[in-house]
């Protein structure tokens, strides 16, 4: 993915979340990390989908457990884009 | 009864993390029907009741999960009825009935679902 576009989807985590910028790794889990509940991950997920103009499905909005899941999941609809 | 055909779930939301999102048409869209931002706008202030079937929608997907049943928000619409109750239509799931009960104070919303097979 280009860098550019994962600098939209670094900042809308750190955005949305309230983060530092140490706290967002790849490995940040909707599961472990408690700020990140379900009204947070529909923000998230709507705001990725505003930023790339794409709209998941159910099934990915519920894969993505983690910031990286979260990238290969719009990395995947960018590429059906093009 | 047997308690394993019975799924639970419950939810609470509190308002503070719903600012915003009565504007935030995408989210609405994605987690609310037509019929429950309609509601919840003839409300002066409509957070608290959107922030009401959040939890409610929350607590079905919980309850509907110990069933090993998959669900997302927007297949689930809470209406009210005319004497008060609710009354919750899975759209794609019609093998199942939910029983639920929700309430809104100050700070915070909260529901419980009761589910079972059809």
């Amino acid at each position: 993915m280009e860098i550019n576009n994962l600098d939209k989807i670094q900042d809308i985590f750190i955005e949305t979340l309230k983060l530092q910028i140490e706290e967002y790794t790849e490995t940040l889990s909707y599961i472990e990390y408690d700020p990140w509940d379900s009204v947070t991950h529909m923000k998230i997920v709507a705001k990725i989908e505003q930023a790339f103009d794409i709209e998941f499905e159910m099934r990915d909005i519920i894969a993505m457990e983690t910031v990286a899941k979260v990238k290969e999941i719009v990395a995947k609809h960018i590429n059906e884009l093009t | 009864m047997d308690l394993e055909t019975i799924g639970l779930g419950i939810d609470l939301i509190e308002y503070e993390s719903f600012e915003g999102i009565q504007d935030d048409v995408r989210f609405l869209k994605k987690v609310f029907t037509t019929e429950e931002v309609s509601y919840c706008r003839t409300k002066n202030d409509p957070l608290p009741y959107l922030a009401a079937r959040f939890a409610t929608k929350e607590a079905v997907i919980k309850a509907l999960g110990q069933l090993d049943e998959d669900i997302f928000y927007s297949q689930i619409e809470i209406l009210k009825r005319e004497n008060g109750s609710i009354k919750v239509i899975l759209k794609e799931h019609p093998h199942f009935v939910v029983k639920v009960s929700l309430s809104h104070g100050k700070r915070s919303a909260i529901a419980t679902a009761l589910a079972t097979r059809a």
